[in-house]
């Protein structure tokens, strides 16, 4: 019988050892690298990381993986501040007031206030994974089919509608990835669908090597397309550690900032960028100093950092609870806990209580983990933001090629993981998202399963889904968002009527 | 990018139409309920051909911005995609060292890193990664002509 604490306690015999502490720093410290370098995201790291998790423990892998997603997200304010452009697009709204800050000469102190905050959302946002995650668990045990058709249909409607650009192109782009996941077996009759007579496909696409294309690859080819100039990043940093007076001026955005964090990144598919966002639009409502929002506010720092970092947590909740990502990181996630023989949802809680305890002490001490390489060394990572283009994408390349063969030693990954480079390459020079397209990869079995369990189970009778009460509020919700853009188009023509 | 648009809408509807062929030949579901493993991928091409149509609605009423396919745009991504080819395509015959160092040495000084610095580079990327793969992971990479 387990006890209500072992999902906070029996992980912690598996996590401090040398080995899992060593990869937890490893970790971060890449991934506050990558974070910082501009071009190279956060889910660049954590994609580029993964195969080489594949021959670790559970643990190890998980310390690594889980501190290249907190360190990365992390590591773009400090090339926010120093070049104003953001390292990972997380850190956009941080440049704002970051960037004119440096300009004064208080970078140092401005990425002192984006790592102090950048820390607490974090932990803030652990602690509420690790309170809600158990329980949302515990009420997605009793789901069924309806439910989870339900609950994977707003994920996707929703990543649409928050993808940039066309809402009709992002679902476009969803689609493709629900008819790429149909490739393969059959889930319920076993029957072979798309497969060309390729035994490679007959258990449908890898996910790794797609996800590595689309999120290694093609940013990489995207960013090759911009000119390979050196950045200007201010050099005069300053004192980085932040005084007590300092941080008693942010505490009040950052304790804004992170709860919003916290319940943006929890929607499916919608992550630390818009989180941060709209902590910043909050900070002009409510701030003492809203005036100053813009030209170097330490306020317009704290709170998207602690949003952006806050969203973690958030993003681990329904990636945990239900297996749906709640961004593109926890997406590649689940590809590696699938690694590991785990699957991620409700059972988890149940049949691995260890593992989920140990996720929660690891993204702990992640956040730990960059306060201490932030505060410490952002001087260090501030001199490697100027690595030319020309030595980095070859770089990051060849590790997306190695690294897609180490998976499973297939030389077919390989041809997958060039395909949807360039796929992934045109999408991003089209405007159309490809995140909805990894997202429908991922709901595409969980969609078809419960959808055709919920028609047979009803007899063909679909009322089944709206006469449940947690499917029919998710089914609204999705309607809802679907015609958003359409709804808010009448209200302002009809406003615009009236004046 | 209008131009883009109708392409990508065409390549869209091509690509419905494909999947239908495909799946027309499926097994009928269980007890005829119309349930077979064609039935969901036929709900999403319907899904998909409805979206493709407001998209050309769409694209009828943007403005023309343009994407530039020119030259000097695409030729860095294309070098650097075909690089990679080349690199799989050549990685068991020259296993994994050789192929790293010629595949990192021709493109860091394709995009113009001067040769001494990309040599260095080359070298020490590989060497890491071999340690990395080889010694600490014990994935096997191909050995190639140079047998290791």
């Amino acid at each position: 019988m387990t006890s209500f604490f072992d999902l906070y306690t029996l992980g912690i015999p598996y996590v401090f050892n040398f080995q899992v502490i060593g990869m937890l720093l490893l970790g971060v410290t890449a991934g506050v690298i990558i974070g910082a370098l501009p071009g190279l995201t956060a889910t660049m790291a954590v994609a580029v990381m993964t195969p080489l998790t594949f021959g670790m423990s559970t643990y190890s892998s998980f310390a690594l993986l889980l501190g290249a997603y907190c360190g990365g997200v992390y590591g773009g304010s400090i090339t926010a501040v120093l070049a104003k452009m953001p390292g990972t697009p997380s850190a956009m709204m941080t440049a704002i007031d970051g960037y004119p800050m440096g300009q004064r000469g208080e970078a140092g102190k401005a990425i002192g206030i984006a790592t102090v905050s950048s820390f607490i959302g974090g932990l803030i946002s652990v602690i509420i994974l690790s309170i809600f995650a158990p329980a949302i668990a515990e009420v997605a045990l009793k789901f069924s089919a309806q439910e989870y058709f339900a609950v994977s249909l707003f994920g996707l409607s929703i990543i649409a509608y928050i993808s940039p650009g066309s809402m009709v192109k992002g679902l476009l782009s969803g689609c493709i990835g629900l008819l790429l996941a149909t490739i393969g077996c059959d889930p319920l009759s076993g029957y072979p669908r798309y497969i060309f007579n390729n035994v490679n496909l007959l258990g449908g696409l890898e996910m790794l090597p797609v996800l590595i294309g689309i999120f290694g690859l093609a940013e990489v080819l995207t960013v090759a397309e911009q000119k390979l100039s050196e950045i200007k990043t201010t050099k005069q940093i300053g004192r980085i550690l932040p005084t007590w007076k300092e941080l008693k001026r942010v505490m009040p955005s950052i304790l804004r900032g992170s709860p919003i964090g916290v319940v943006i990144g929890a929607i499916p598919a919608a992550g630390g960028t818009i989180a941060a966002i709209i902590a910043y639009g909050i900070e002009k409502r409510f701030a003492k100093h809203k005036d100053e929002l813009g030209t170097g506010a330490p306020e317009g720092v704290a709170a998207p950092e602690s949003a952006n970092n806050a969203s973690t947590g958030g993003a681990m909740i329904p990636m945990m609870t239900l297996g749906i990502p709640g961004d593109a990181i926890t997406a590649i996630l689940i590809g590696a806990l699938l690694i590991h023989g785990l699957e991620p949802g409700p059972l988890l809680f149940k049949n691995h209580p260890d593992v989920v305890s140990a996720i929660f002490i690891l993204m702990a001490l992640s956040n730990l983990a960059f306060l201490g390489i932030g505060l410490l060394g952002a001087k260090a990572v501030s001199k490697v933001i100027n690595t030319p283009m020309g030595i980095l994408l070859p770089v990051i390349m060849l590790l997306c090629a190695v690294g897609t063969y180490a998976i499973r030693n297939s030389f077919f990954d390989l041809g997958v993981l060039i395909i949807f480079g360039l796929i992934g390459y045109l999408f991003n020079k089209g405007k159309v998202p490809a995140a909805p397209l990894v997202l429908g990869l991922i709901l595409g079995p969980i969609l078809e399963r419960n959808l055709r369990r919920t028609l047979v189970l009803s007899k063909g009778d679909l009322t089944t889904l709206f006469t449940r009460p947690i499917s029919a509020v998710f089914l609204v919700l999705t309607v809802l968002v679907m015609f958003s853009p359409f709804l808010l188009q009448k209200i302002k023509d009809i406003k615009g009527k009236k004046s | 990018m209008k131009k883009y648009n109708f392409i990508l809408t065409g390549l869209i509807v091509l690509l419905c139409i494909f999947v239908l062929i495909l799946s027309k030949d499926f097994p009928e579901g269980f007890r005829g309920s119309g349930l077979g493993p064609g039935f969901f991928p036929i709900v999403i091409v319907v899904i998909m051909l409805i979206l493709a149509g407001l998209n050309l609605l769409e694209t009828f009423r943007m403005k023309d911005k343009s994407i530039s396919f020119s030259w000097s745009t695409i030729r860095l991504p294309l070098f650097l995609i075909s690089s990679v080819v080349v690199y799989t395509a050549l990685f068991s015959v020259l296993g994994f060292i050789l192929d790293s160092l010629v595949f990192l040495f021709a493109s860091m000084t394709f995009l113009k890193v001067k040769w001494l610095k990309a040599l260095i580079v080359a070298v020490a990327v590989t060497l890491v990664l071999y340690l990395i793969f080889r010694t600490v992971l014990r994935i096997p990479l191909p050995r190639g002509i140079l047998g290791v």
